[in-house]
């Protein structure tokens, strides 16, 4: 077994080298970004609460009748139409540039505002053409025009003293409708 | 081979049979499988049966025929290339943040099987790959137990084993833990996902025997990590080298009959393997017996023991 030629040293060390650049690029994003450790590709998988289904994103639009939160089961439904990787990436790196995507998924559907929470329009009830770029929440007849959507991300924290599963906030988006 | 006039053993009814059984263990104990062949098997075996989500059905039947006919794999270079571009397909199309670790890392080394084949000496260069890749993954591995805030503490351990349904079966499984403490544990947090309601601390019922073991737990995990990657990374003696093996396997055994993630065990087999440097049957045996043991407690713990753990609990 002699010494490998300088090619085959060199496709021998491509692998390793791209997995070291993802892996110290993922440590660093996560350190500054709040990046979850379990995803990115920096195998920090099992080495903290903190991750991608412990992470809870909250919805709410912000309207001219103030805030109103986006119902939990039109988040279910969105994510299983074709947005879960927008809703997993956001809540894994909740960066402003995902919540803008996030938003712009919210905005291309119709909402009906309903005890005091935003659902999304049953497709039957569904208005045939929508104001291009408007978000507006349709009750009883009227429009509320709604202004931003503003995106919450917590994680789980676990207090093993006192046995505490804790929230902790990590980021609050506000994009306003329209926003690129 | 026969020749005329040689006494010729019957070759029909229950004697021909018994025959040929007798020539084809003759011929077994003498065939030695190399490590290209334990190793290929084993990423195609992860890649075939877990695949990441949306993997395209036609790069499973393609993995499938290298896994069925290893002929395939080992002599046409086409094989390892149109593998790796219909399983990208997958992982490209999915959210990179949506990966896991383990489907990340099926991509890496599949992708060295892919340039080995421009290496004039390929299974050397793989050889050498599989090291360095091992050696990082546990570095890493190790460096984010120890950089985590809450992992050193034995919070994350005691968190994982108590709340997370996946883990917290196995710590079921083990008698560490409820299996309907973890349920309701988890069921917890769902309240956090309604946006009325401000979250709030949830208090976790934590089984006392778990209590006591999560931070021993958490600091033998960072050492026999940490062991793994000081393994690899030393530039041991070719006697020494065995250690590599060893403490791979180790790690595997005591690691992922209890880790919900039997497709990296595979995958962590199947880089070993290359890169072992045992006899070709001492590394056949030990991988080999690793796979199997690994696998069947998995099997046993997944498919048999929770689910009756369940039932007699009346879940279901």
């Amino acid at each position: 077994m002699g010494e490998l030629s300088r090619k085959d040293r060199l496709l021998a060390a491509i692998v390793p080298l791209v997995l070291a650049v993802v892996a110290l690029q993922q440590v660093t994003v996560a350190l500054t970004e709040d990046l979850t450790p379990w995803k990115g590709g920096g195998f920090g998988m099992f080495a903290t609460a903190d991750h991608l289904d412990t992470r809870v994103l909250r919805t709410y639009f912000g309207s001219e009748v103030g805030r109103v939160p986006v119902h939990r089961d039109a988040l279910i439904t969105m994510a299983s139409e074709g947005h879960l990787g927008t809703i997993q990436t956001l809540r894994a790196r909740p960066s402003r540039r995902h919540a803008a995507a996030w938003a712009s998924a919210l905005a291309a559907q119709p909402w009906t505002l309903r005890d005091d929470a935003a659902h999304l329009t049953p497709s039957e009830d569904r208005a045939p053409a929508r104001e291009s770029g408007a978000l507006d929440l349709r009750a009883d007849g009227t429009r509320v025009q709604v202004q931003a959507v503003v995106v919450e991300v917590w994680r789980t924290r676990y207090d093993r003293v006192t046995s505490h599963i804790v929230p902790e906030l990590v980021v609050v988006h506000e994009v306003a409708v329209g926003d690129p | 081979m026969t020749t005329v006039g040689q006494d010729v053993a019957p070759r029909r009814g229950w004697r021909g049979v018994l025959r040929r059984y007798r020539e084809y263990r003759e011929q077994a104990t003498h065939l030695t499988l190399d490590a290209f062949q334990i190793s290929s098997a084993l990423l195609l075996l992860a890649l075939v049966t877990h695949p990441p989500d949306g993997t395209p059905p036609l790069a499973r039947i393609v993995l499938g025929i290298g896994l069925v006919l290893p002929v395939v794999s080992r002599r046409f270079a086409t094989f390892w290339f149109v593998a790796f571009v219909l399983f990208l397909t997958s992982p490209l199309e999915r959210a990179w943040l949506t990966l896991d670790n383990h489907e990340v890392l099926q991509v890496y080394w599949l992708g060295a099987f892919v340039l080995s084949r421009f290496a004039d000496r390929p299974f050397e260069v793989l050889r050498v790959t599989a090291r360095w890749t091992l050696a990082l993954v546990f570095v890493f591995a190790t460096a984010w137990k120890l950089i985590a805030p809450d992992f050193a503490d034995g919070s994350a351990v005691e968190f994982l084993f108590n709340v997370e349904e996946r883990v917290g079966d196995t710590a079921a499984a083990i008698g560490l833990q409820d299996h309907d403490q973890v349920a309701d544990n988890w069921e917890g947090l769902a309240a956090w996902r309604d946006p009325t309601q401000v979250p709030e601390a949830v208090a976790a019922d934590v089984g006392e025997a778990l209590h006591r073991v999560s931070l021993g737990f958490a600091w033998l995990t960072i050492a026999v990590e940490g062991l793994v990657a000081l393994a690899f990374l030393l530039p041991l003696s070719l006697h020494r080298r065995w250690l590599r093996d060893a403490a791979l396997l180790g790690f595997v055994l005591v690691t992922y009959p209890l880790a919900p993630v039997l497709p990296f065990a595979w995958l962590l087999l199947s880089i070993g393997a290359m890169q072992s440097s045992l006899t070709p049957k001492a590394r056949n045996r030990a991988y080999t017996l690793t796979f199997l043991v690994v696998t069947f407690i998995y099997g046993g713990r997944s498919w048999i023991l929770l689910p009756l753990m369940e039932r007699l609990s009346g879940g279901g």
